[in-house]
């Protein structure tokens, strides 16, 4: 009785003393879903092929954009001493639309990105950014419900606990984006690319 | 005439008692500090950089133990999950039917909608608690959990978490081999219309219907199920006619104050013309839920009543439980810590048709912390402790300590001690006093166990995952459940096992597991008996081409003694204990996906037809013979 009445005890002391000067930092679960989803867009990279003119510099580093309110918090930090195909990757942070669309150079960069990672926090301006950089072979990726179907190029889902992805290759084929049959053969769900009128006769 | 079951011998205390629970509780109820390890698993990004997209499509995102979400891989138990995809794929007619795949677990199936289910030994639906979304399913009045009268369907279910071992520190005195927790779909993950209809032999008819949505800062859903089966034909006699009508209704909204914290309110009710058998009719089960969430506290409020009508109409039996409980995480420097409140109260009362009554109750409070230290990036230690105030029992306690190494995000290995406890329910400490006069004693105390448990969890290679655990638990104190004579906590017994575990990825398209099971019991009473199979193994395989889909699954069940009738010690120990004999069983499924919101799927459950018996057919009840089911089932999603 005397041992279980001191754990009591000591259990009520640990309540009243818990911790009171600690530092603030995101949610662990979400930390690691977007540590995952970092992991995710640096795969994408190798999986997909840009025109030669988007990637015709060779000194010119990969630019991965994040518009919107940025979930990511330190997950990108060890891309730092990485290299895709030869280039280093390089992390953009967007504010959101509108702030950008006030500065040229800012809106110039976004177009210049090789991927654009746009946050749920822009569900409502989904088309406008995609419309956006359509025309500049840039690699939407998302992670709301009818990013495809918005004209965006790779949506994250979650299924089970753990991140998936789908992709809309029609939407890649406009931007003249090559995505290869190692990335879509994961995906699990692809909206196909349409046939050309070629093909179709 | 009313009967007072007990005697509150500790009543005098309990109010301090309860009062520094409250005074905790106002401490706790406070805004949570939004506090995180500031260097926890610093370098984690670095081995997901590591990964390739397969491989990072199977990492684990969250998982919910301590009762918080985490890594799997840092659980201090030994977990598994089981996913809506693969409860979709095993085509189970019923939850317990779900949980026979994994190793360690046995279900029994002595009739429609009594199913025992144990961890590690003890199939008999007591000392594992069964939770939905946290909530307690068991019944201190029958001693036991009855699966199927959870309001819940298998559509609704988006994972069933297996926490094997003494599961007590976060979950109190049921959890005494494990734990069991059936996690719902919220709105969001519903997402839209479910219909699912089956239909087979032994005239099964199941149907559910889902609906979730979201309005502005509301979420919502509906679900609604039916079912009706005889599992038996022809039925043994008028009063075991071994069949069920069930159905149930349930409705959640969920109200966002922001991005963080929301407040829930979950009714759901189901009501069984047959349970059991023809002994229970009208079984209704209602489960009123409201939970406040933030990332690191949450409180959560929990009404759950079972009315029934017993022995052809006799009684009327009325069980109501209410639980409170108060969790806030907090997370500093290299530490997770985890405190929590706890209190629970039952009320039960059965009265006959003469107007004589039975009352008895129960009150339970509990403190539980737990410390979470992450020493390295590689190595994590715990420590966690719980005391808990029975008011039949008076104080009791536990603790939980582990070593857990992640030589990289995938891998686990663990070295956990813990000690669990059962807490006598009122149908073992009164019985149902004149009313139904079982043999009961007052004054039981707890059933103590402590676990010893080595446990690797990971991948051998790019294909094959490991899951594997050797254990020991010794037990003091069973209560011998023997009706000659008033129940006494006079067993002691000694475990040991081990459970081997793979999963396969083989090629794109085909996809298996296969897992084996041993344990062995020593007990005082009884010796080496085998009062549970000593050898388990289940294996399947998953396949899928185009749009179509296909499984097989087989299960190999040693031979066992059975103690109990129908595997509830509530119904008393059996004269001698009856031999169950080993069984094979195999399923099969093929479905047809013509898109991806549609599915047409044709199971066999037992497909070749071996007719056996999951648990003894002797006794006042008594089991019944397990047959073939086949079943056609569609699914549309819009």
């Amino acid at each position: 009785m005397r041992i279980k009445a001191c754990i009591f005890v000591v259990l009520a002391l640990a309540l009243f003393a818990a911790p009171i000067s600690v530092q603030a930092q995101d949610d662990s679960a979400q930390n690691r879903e977007y540590q995952v989803k970092a992991a995710f867009l640096y795969n994408f990279v190798k999986f997909v092929d840009w025109p030669k003119e988007k990637v015709a510099d060779g000194n010119e580093p990969i630019i991965i954009g994040v518009i919107g309110k940025d979930p990511f918090g330190k997950a990108f930090d060890p891309i730092k001493k990485k290299q895709v195909k030869g280039k280093k990757v390089v992390i953009k942070r967007f504010q959101d639309l509108e702030e950008s669309k006030q500065s040229d150079e800012q809106t110039a960069l976004i177009r210049k990105c090789h991927l654009l990672f746009i946050c749920s926090s822009e569900k409502k301006k989904l088309r406008e950014i995609i419309n956006l950089v359509k025309d500049d072979s840039v690699l939407t990726v998302g992670e709301v419900k009818g990013f495809l179907e918005s004209g965006g190029i790779i949506n994250f889902l979650m299924e089970d606990k753990k991140v998936c992805f789908e992709i809309n290759n029609a939407a890649a084929k406009q931007t003249k984006l090559k995505i290869r049959s190692k990335l879509l053969r994961l995906a699990k769900r692809i909206i196909p690319e349409k046939p050309s009128e070629e093909a179709k006769n | 005439m009313v009967i007072r079951g007990k005697i509150m011998v500790m009543r005098k205390n309990s109010l301090n008692k309860t009062l520094v629970l409250m005074v905790i509780g106002l401490i706790m109820f406070g805004p949570a500090p939004r506090s995180f390890a500031q260097q926890q698993n610093a370098n984690e990004p670095e081995d997901f950089f590591e990964m390739s997209i397969e491989k990072l499509m199977e990492v684990p995102v969250v998982f919910a133990s301590s009762k918080r979400l985490q890594p799997i891989t840092e659980a201090a138990s030994s977990v598994e999950i089981i996913t809506a995809e693969d409860i979709r794929q095993s085509g189970a007619l019923n939850i317990a039917d779900v949980l026979r795949n994994v190793a360690g677990i046995q279900v029994r199936e002595p009739s429609v909608s009594s199913h025992a289910v144990g961890v590690r030994g003890f199939a008999d639906a007591q000392h594992v608690l069964i939770t939905l979304d946290g909530n307690s399913a068991y019944l201190h009045h029958v001693n036991h959990t009855y699966l199927n009268l959870i309001p819940v369907s298998l559509e609704e279910i988006e994972r069933i978490e297996i926490v094997k071992g003494p599961g007590g520190v976060f979950y109190g005195g049921s959890a005494f081999s494990g734990v069991i927790n059936i996690v719902t779909k919220t709105p969001k993950q519903l997402d839209g219309t479910q219909v699912t209809m089956v239909g087979g032999s032994q005239d099964t008819l199941r149907s559910s219907f889902l609906h979730g949505g979201s309005l502005k800062n509301w979420d919502y859903s509906v679900a609604a199920g039916y079912l009706k089966s005889d599992y038996t034909s022809p039925p043994r006699d008028y009063f075991m006619h071994e069949d069920t009508r069930t159905n149930y209704g349930a409705g959640r909204v969920i109200y966002h104050f922001d991005d963080e914290s929301s407040i829930t309110a979950d009714f759901r009710q189901r009501y069984s013309d047959d349970a059991i058998s023809r002994h229970c009719t009208n079984v209704r089960n209602t489960y009123f839920t409201l939970r406040y969430d933030q990332p690191d506290f949450w409180v959560r409020c929990f009404y759950n009543k079972q009315f029934k009508n017993a022995v052809n109409r006799l009684l009327s039996v009325d069980d109501t439980n209410y639980e409170l409980e108060v969790m806030r995480i907090f997370k500093w420097d290299k530490n997770i810590t985890s405190i929590g409140g706890f209190a629970k109260k039952v009320d039960f009362t059965v009265k006959n048709n003469t107007g004589d009554k039975h009352q008895s109750d129960i009150e339970d409070y509990a403190i539980k912390a737990e410390n979470e230290y992450h020493a390295t990036d590689h190595f994590i230690f715990t420590l966690g402790g719980r005391a808990e105030y029975f008011s039949e029992v008076d104080w009791v306690g536990l603790g939980r300590g582990s070593i857990i190494y992640k030589p990289t995000e995938e891998q686990r290995l663990a070295a956990t001690i813990e000690s669990g406890y059962y807490l006598p329910s009122l149908a073992q400490l009164y019985g149902w006093g004149s009313i139904l006069p079982y043999q009961f004693n007052p004054s039981l105390n707890e059933e103590n166990i402590t676990s010893y448990e080595l446990s690797y969890y990971g991948p051998l290679n790019k294909k094959i995952k490991l899951k594997s655990a050797i254990f020991y638990n010794e037990y003091r104190g069973l209560i011998s459940n023997d009706f000659s004579a008033a129940l006494t906590n006079s067993v002691n017994a000694h475990q040991s096992g081990l459970e081997l575990g793979l999963d396969f990825l083989l090629t794109d398209w085909l996809t298996g597991f296969a897992n084996y099971t041993y344990q062995k019991i020593h007990r005082s009473d009884l010796g080496n008996l085998e009062v549970d199979p000593k050898n388990m193994v289940n294996f399947g395989f998953h396949a899928k081409s185009g749009k179509w889909l296909s499984g097989l699954t087989f299960h190999y069940v040693d031979k066992f003694y059975e103690i109990y009738d129908a595997a509830n010690p509530a119904l008393g120990r059996l004269s001698a204990a009856q031999k169950v004999d080993p069984y094979i069983t195999v399923d099969a499924r093929i479905a047809y996906k013509p898109k991806d919101n549609l599915e047409f799927a044709l199971t066999a459950f037992n497909l070749f037809n071996d007719r056996h018996y999951e648990s003894n057919p002797v006794g006042w009840i008594g089991a019944d013979k397990v047959e073939r089911r086949i079943m056609a089932s569609l699914t549309y999603k819009f």
